[in-house]
């Protein structure tokens, strides 16, 4: 068994409910970093020209950033879900640089003034956790439960693709811009995708 | 499992497999809670967490769940859940609802889930309640508006007499016309706690009285109250709400079932095909209709996959994203000529069916002057018999050259393509009823000639679209204008033209977008003449309105109902005074009604390119407005009703008083006389930032407030003597926003979770939201705000009829709830609940309906077809629908019952204004007539000429049209500027302001979560900006405010900033970035005649070429920059004209030509 997202990008309507609703519900200050981020790509040269898309970390299969981390301070949980212990990171950013997705943040003085006495270093690395306590108690993360056009769903794999028939598993060919950091092709996200639809554009006749 | 918790912190203990065992326990119940490492940093409240890692989630038991809403202007009313420890709220849920009131489950994600999700904006409200620059204390100001260093702190009690004093001084001498509660939004959808809609400040008066004032404003002397708003000005004269000038009724007016019948949610899965999309943003403006929306959209793609969603617009909306086929690119406010040329199509290619048009559409073709018999409606052409005349009502004739198909051929030539006979009305010929009447006119029976609007310099005139009176509207011409090819207008004429076939009604939905520019009125009329001429109505999914696709639900009948909560005391209280009800926006002219001749002595100057500080004055009022010319003081009878008399002619007039004190009760009696001018001189701005954000042209207001007469000030210039005389501005808000800062008194006000409410969610059922926390400082709820007021004016026994026993809302609700709701044994849904049990779920879910949807034809319709289908046979006689409805589009007496204020008691010769005819009018002489002759009821003061409103353009011709035509929106901005043609606009960029979902206006502008998402540093990306300390603090000090009045801290005095400042974001489309060499992030001064904003830019292919697309709402932050004022703040309305929109004077204030310059900030 593994938790996986599931995220229907042709309701998504890019309210950004999901992204501020993680902020307040895990206390990340406002500021740059962000465990969920909206963002809307544009491609002209295809037929989804506009495609709305939100995602954190995917908690990975092969999660490179726990590979990556020589102190051991990211840890996969036997149901999937990937968490870094705070107090263990030591700043190194090896996991930031190993993640194709842009998942994991540091913060800045500013959005994080205060150390916590059992850190190691001023800002230690932040990402999505699933809202894992949340799971445990058998509730959605907070996003999913967030999203007014309930394009976001979260449970696992296996009860995803049976409600959602067959969706993309996040992949480079379909979604390259998810692809923000490194090209690695073989983390093997949890992350499932029903893609928008189509777009006609009738430019200006200039 | 236990090895992944044995390293989760929490609180620096392990988690013991107990204490998770416990926790679980507690969030079966609901009760999933935290208590957070919350702390306080150094002068700020501002949340400072650890992060999660750090939370002792689930340790502390002692934490309660409230539900509320929100009451800024969103559009939205959702339901959001507190988490309250310890007095604070730490986050915030939505609404989880699974089961209806009646215990029964409905699928969540359905097109008609009941459920009301929040959007981010109530998500993030935390940066909004515990945000530094909340206002605590009074504030006076005593040295010069604006100066933020003359804001002294003083009481509640100091604050509450010397506005009381003020107030009524003002009011003593000029009379209640001069208070005026100003339009407000920021704290709008509320029953007790509000200046909006409903609330106990409010004036707005939808039915045109001023009775409609709330309790509050009806014990504080009365006011002149407003009518319509700042999102709807233009669709509320056009008569959206109620009977239009077309007849085409929008689905909300006593047409509702005939014309449009919007169509739900269960109609779209089930019957809808075409769906066109007008500039539509409704899923991000309205965010309860975004889940209804997506999915029935949805389920009709799936069901029906030739189905079709159009976007015509010129930035490509969220809502164009997610549900549109097809986007139309189209240069902003073009869509009438678009539209002209679809017809132009249909009458080429002979589509359009003229039997149907002479049955029930006026003014498409000319017609003789002709009478229509009241009861039959038989109709005849010459002039009945005295004696049975009064059995008639008379129809102007239509001239020939000014019918709709006279202006859409222009040159008077039909196109070669079209077969059908379009040239003049015979007896013999048709079979048509009204066409055989109309040809035994003696009057010219051709239905068109050359277009003959009058355009007094012919090639020499400086419009566009006069220069156009008599260009044929060809798909051609129209793509020269809009930038859509002429095929695709062809296509999308073809599509039209079978519109009232079965199935392949189109539904239309506007947006309010279309309004916010000078010609809103004549697009609302062009759309409604789109649908008449192509019979798209009277079919479930015809016709045009916005806001449809809406759930398809039931209320819970026992719900407890507003009405019975509000105190009986209320309705004892006697009506104010029956003022005059002027539009929204126009205040502003009120105020220079009032105070021009002082402003003209004090150091004004106007940045009014189109009004020079010659023609100001005191009584003179911008661009000749009927609404503010009638604000001169009157006289009131017994029933607080304006008296009035009657001239030679028995046209009305009010009433007025002059300034030696005489009544003036006669027009003999005025003779060389002077009224006193009210104007606007007392300002109560509750819960808003319209008197300089939201307005336009906000670097002209602030001018202005800086040079208004003060009274108890140090500032000498502008001391006048007499409390009476002096302008006052007072505040009752959250933050030190644009407008407080240019305020006289500014007072702290709670929000929507500091203070007991009960409201109305956005589908109708009713939430009561607790004081669930605290409000900061001395911040007073609206109610106690209103109460304690009222005690200083009129004293404690008035005070009491407002508040019963002077209790708090909370304390009489409270109170209400126990003696009320709680005995009861049936008939409530809380019935023996105790209040706390009520708190829990303090509103009522509602329950889907999933029925199939099948269209529905109106009666008018089924008979309007019955009728057609004799054709044959000959029509003999006139088509006559009576039951009820049909007959409500004749009388003139619908307008003025439906026109809210701009109907209402206005005009002193109402029987001279041209009558409706029984059709659909398509041209309209009581459009024109009610223009010119706006609040002339009013206008006794005046001589003849003056009365009304001006009728002639810089050119002597007419300002106004009966038919809906293209106005080129360059002829707006040439006199707006002040400029001599259009070559002076050439190379410019057309700025639209659309909301977007990240403020609701100018609300939330302050609200770190939500800043983040919608200003960038130079150079940077989303979320590159963080002001989370930062932004809008200065008003956080216990008055003692520094010189300079930053509300961006992170930008100097001469405009230098930090590397962490962020800007508004402005949209460019991509094309002309790579012209300009414009890169995304790069710092850009946007300007024009009226003002600069610094923006950072957006590079994207989402809008059109030659289009910037700035949302509306951020603060304005000036900067004096190299010796000019340049808005930091990125506020639209610095950059918009004041001109007022064409026919109803509202805001035209979302559209501006400006030019583009690159920022190199030195540091």
């Amino acid at each position: 068994m593994r938790y996986a997202f599931y995220f229907d990008q042709s309701k998504c309507i890019a309210c950004n409910a999901c992204t501020v609703s993680c902020k307040d519900y895990n206390q990340v200050n406002p500021g740059p970093v962000r465990w969920r981020k909206q963002e809307t790509h544009e491609n002209q040269s295809i037929g989804r020209v506009y495609q709305n898309f939100v995602m954190s970390c995917n908690h990975c299969e092969k999660p490179a950033c726990k590979e990556a981390c020589p102190v051991d301070a990211i840890v996969k949980r036997p149901d999937g879900i990937v968490i870094i212990d705070r107090d263990k990171c030591e700043g190194i950013t090896a996991c930031i640089m190993a993640c194709p997705f842009s998942a994991i943040h540091i913060a800045s003085d500013k959005q994080e003034p205060h150390k916590k006495e059992d850190w190691i270093i001023e800002h230690p690395a932040q990402k999505c956790h699933m809202c894992y306590e949340r799971i445990d108690a058998g509730l959605k993360p907070v996003c999913v439960d967030a999203c007014p056009v309930y394009a976001l769903d979260c449970d696992t794999d296996e009860n995803l693709k049976e409600k959602y028939g067959n969706p993309h598993r996040l992949n480079k060919e379909n979604f390259s811009y998810a692809y923000s950091n490194n090209d690695d092709e073989t983390t093997e996200p949890n992350f499932y995708i029903k893609e928008g639809s189509l777009l006609k554009i009738t430019k200006l006749d200039k | 499992m236990s090895t992944v918790n044995n390293f989760i912190n929490i609180a620096g203990t392990k988690v013991s497999t107990t204490r998770r065992g416990f926790i679980k326990g507690l969030t079966a119940l609901g009760l999933l809670s935290t208590t957070l490492g919350c702390e306080r940093r150094d002068n700020s409240s501002i949340e400072i967490s650890k992060g999660l890692s750090d939370d002792p989630y689930f340790s502390e038991p002692d934490k309660v769940y409230r539900y509320g809403t929100t009451t800024h202007n969103c559009g939205g009313r959702c339901v959001t859940q507190a988490e309250v420890h310890n007095g604070r709220i730490v986050r915030f849920f939505t609404d989880n609802s699974t089961e209806a009131y009646d215990g029964t489950d409905f699928d969540i994600s359905d097109k008609n889930s009941p459920q009301a999700k929040a959007c981010s904006r109530c998500r993030g409200y935390k940066g909004r309640l515990y945000h530094p620059g909340r206002l605590k204390y009074p504030l006076k100001q005593t040295k010069q508006r604006g100066d933020m260093s003359g804001f002294v702190r003083i009481s509640w009690n100091e604050a509450l007499k010397e506005v009381a004093t003020r107030l009524k001084a003002v009011q003593q001498k000029y009379g209640p016309e001069a208070f005026h509660p100003i339009y407000a939004c920021g704290n709008i959808y509320s029953n007790f706690q509000s200046s909006g809609y409903n609330g106990v400040l409010s004036v707005v008066s939808p039915n045109g009285v001023a009775s409609g004032a709330a309790p509050a404003i009806k014990l504080l002397g009365g006011a002149t109250s407003f009518a319509a708003d700042y999102s709807y000005h233009q669709y509320e004269f056009m008569g959206g709400y109620g009977v239009s000038y077309s007849g085409f009724d929008s689905g909300d007016g006593v047409m509702s079932n005939e014309i449009t019948i919007k169509p739900t949610t269960n109609d779209i899965a089930s019957s809808q095909s075409k769906i066109v999309l007008w500039g539509s943003n409704i899923v991000s403006t309205v965010n309860p209709l975004s889940n209804s929306w997506v999915k029935s959209i949805q389920d009709m793609k799936k069901s029906r996959p030739e189905s079709m969603v159009y976007y015509i617009g010129p930035e490509f909306s969220d809502t164009g994203i997610t549900v549109a086929d097809e986007w139309i690119q189209i240069r902003p406010y073009t869509d009438t000529a678009l539209i002209l040329a679809i017809i132009y199509e249909l009458v080429a290619t002979d589509k359009l069916d003229i039997n149907y048009l002479d049955t029930m559409v006026y003014g498409f073709s000319s017609s003789p002057e002709y009478w229509i018999h009241g009861k039959d409606r038989t109709i005849i052409t010459t002039t009945p018999d005295e004696s049975v005349i009064k059995e008639y009502l008379k129809v102007d004739a239509v001239p020939a050259g000014e019918s709709f198909l006279s202006y859409i051929l222009g040159n008077g030539k039909l196109p070669v393509s079209t077969k059908m006979d379009w040239a003049d009305y015979t007896t013999d010929s048709s079979t048509n009823y009204i066409a055989k009447s109309f040809g035994t006119s003696s009057q010219n029976k051709k239905r068109f000639e050359v277009c003959s609007y009058k355009n007094s310099l012919g090639n020499k005139t400086k419009y566009l679209t006069k220069a156009d009176f008599t260009t044929p509207k060809t798909p051609e011409w129209a793509s020269k204008t809009s930038g859509i090819p002429a095929s695709k207008i062809r296509e999308l004429a073809l599509m039209y033209s079978e519109a009232s076939q079965p199935g392949k009604q189109i539904w239309n939905e506007w947006a309010g977008g279309q309004l916010k520019q000078s010609e809103g009125c004549s697009t609302i009329f062009a759309l409604q003449v789109l649908n008449i001429v192509v019979k798209n109505w009277g079919v479930t999914g015809a016709g045009v309105a916005r806001g449809a696709i809406a759930r398809v639900q039931t209320l819970d009948p026992k719900m407890i109902n507003i009405e019975d909560v509000k105190p009986k005391s209320w309705k004892t209280i006697p009506p104010a005074p029956q003022t005059i009800v002027t539009g929204a926006t126009q205040w502003n002219s009120a105020i220079k009604f009032a105070f021009g001749d002082m402003l003209k002595h004090s150091g004004y100057k106007p940045n009014l390119p189109d009004w020079s500080i010659r023609e100001l004055g005191t009584g003179k009022a911008y661009y000749d407005d009927g609404g503010v010319k009638g604000l001169v003081k009157r006289i009131y009878d017994e029933n607080n009703q304006p008296k009035t008399f009657k001239d030679e002619n028995n046209n009305e007039y009010y009433q007025w008083v002059a300034t030696d004190g005489t009544t003036v009760d006669s027009m003999e009696k005025g003779v060389g006389k002077r009224p006193v001018y009210s104007g606007f001189r007392f300002i109560l701005n509750s819960g808003g930032n319209i008197p300089v954000n939201q307005h336009c042209n906000a670097l002209d207001s602030v001018a202005m407030y800086e040079n208004l007469p003060t009274y108890g000030y140090s500032n000498k210039r502008l001391n006048v003597a007499n409390m009476s005389d002096a302008f006052y501005l007072v505040s009752f808000d959250n933050f030190m926003s644009a407008s407080p800062r240019y305020s006289d008194y500014v007072l702290p006000a709670k929000t929507s979770w500091e203070q007991a409410d009960f409201r109305d969610l956005f589908w109708g059922n009713t939430i009561y939201q607790d004081e669930v926390i605290e409000g900061p400082g001395e911040s007073k709820s609206t109610w106690d705000f209103a109460r304690d007021l009222i005690i200083e004016y009129g004293g404690e026994e008035e005070a009491k009829k407002f508040a019963p026993e002077l209790m708090s809302f909370k304390e009489y609700f409270t109170d209400y709830y126990k003696k009320n709701v709680e005995p009861k044994k049936s008939g409530s849904a809380y019935a023996g609940k105790t209040f706390e049990e009520f708190l829990e779920k303090p509103f009522l879910t509602n329950k889907p309906n999933d029925k199939k949807g099948v269209p529905v034809l109106s009666n008018t319709r089924i008979a309007l077809e019955d009728y057609l289908s004799k054709k044959d046979s000959n029509q003999t006689i006139p088509f006559t629908f009576n039951a009820g409805s049909y007959t409500s589009i004749i009388t003139r007496d619908a307008y003025t019952l439906s026109f809210g204020g701009f109907g209402g008691n206005q005009y002193s010769n109402p029987n001279e204004c041209p009558n409706q005819s029984g059709r659909f009018h398509i041209y309209s002489g009581s459009l024109v007539w009610r223009y010119k002759n706006a609040y002339n009821m009013w206008h006794a003061y005046l001589s003849e000429n003056q009365r009304g409103q001006n009728k002639l353009d810089a050119e002597g011709d007419d300002i106004v049209y009966p038919i809906p035509m293209y106005f080129a929106y360059e002829d707006y901005f040439i006199d707006a500027y002040g400029l001599s043609n259009k070559k002076d606009l050439e190379g410019r960029f057309l700025v639209t302001t659309t909301h977007d979902k990240f403020r609701a206006h100018s609300s939330q502008s302050e609200n770190p979560y939500l800043r983040e998402l919608t200003t960038r540093t130079v150079g940077g990306d989303l979320y590159s900006g963080n002001d989370s300390d930062t932004y809008a603090i200065s008003s956080n000090s216990d008055g003692d405010m520094n010189e300079f009045p930053p509300i961006n801290s992170l930008i100097d005095k001469d405009g230098r900033s930090k590397t962490d400042a962020s800007y508004a974001v402005i949209l460019i489309n991509d094309e002309d970035a790579k012209e300009m060499e414009i890169e995304n992030g790069m710092l850009l001064d946007i300007y024009n005649e009226i003002g600069t904003v610094r923006t950072t830019a957006s590079v994207t292919s989402r809008c059109v070429k030659g289009f910037l697309g700035l949302h509306q709402g951020f603060w304005f932050d000036p900067r004096k920059i190299s010796g000019k004022l340049i808005d930091i703040g990125g506020n639209c309305n610095t950059i918009m004209a004041s001109k007022p929109s064409r026919y109803d004077h509202g805001n035209a204030q979302q559209s501006a030509m400006v030019m583009i310059k690159k920022v190199k900030l030195s540091s």
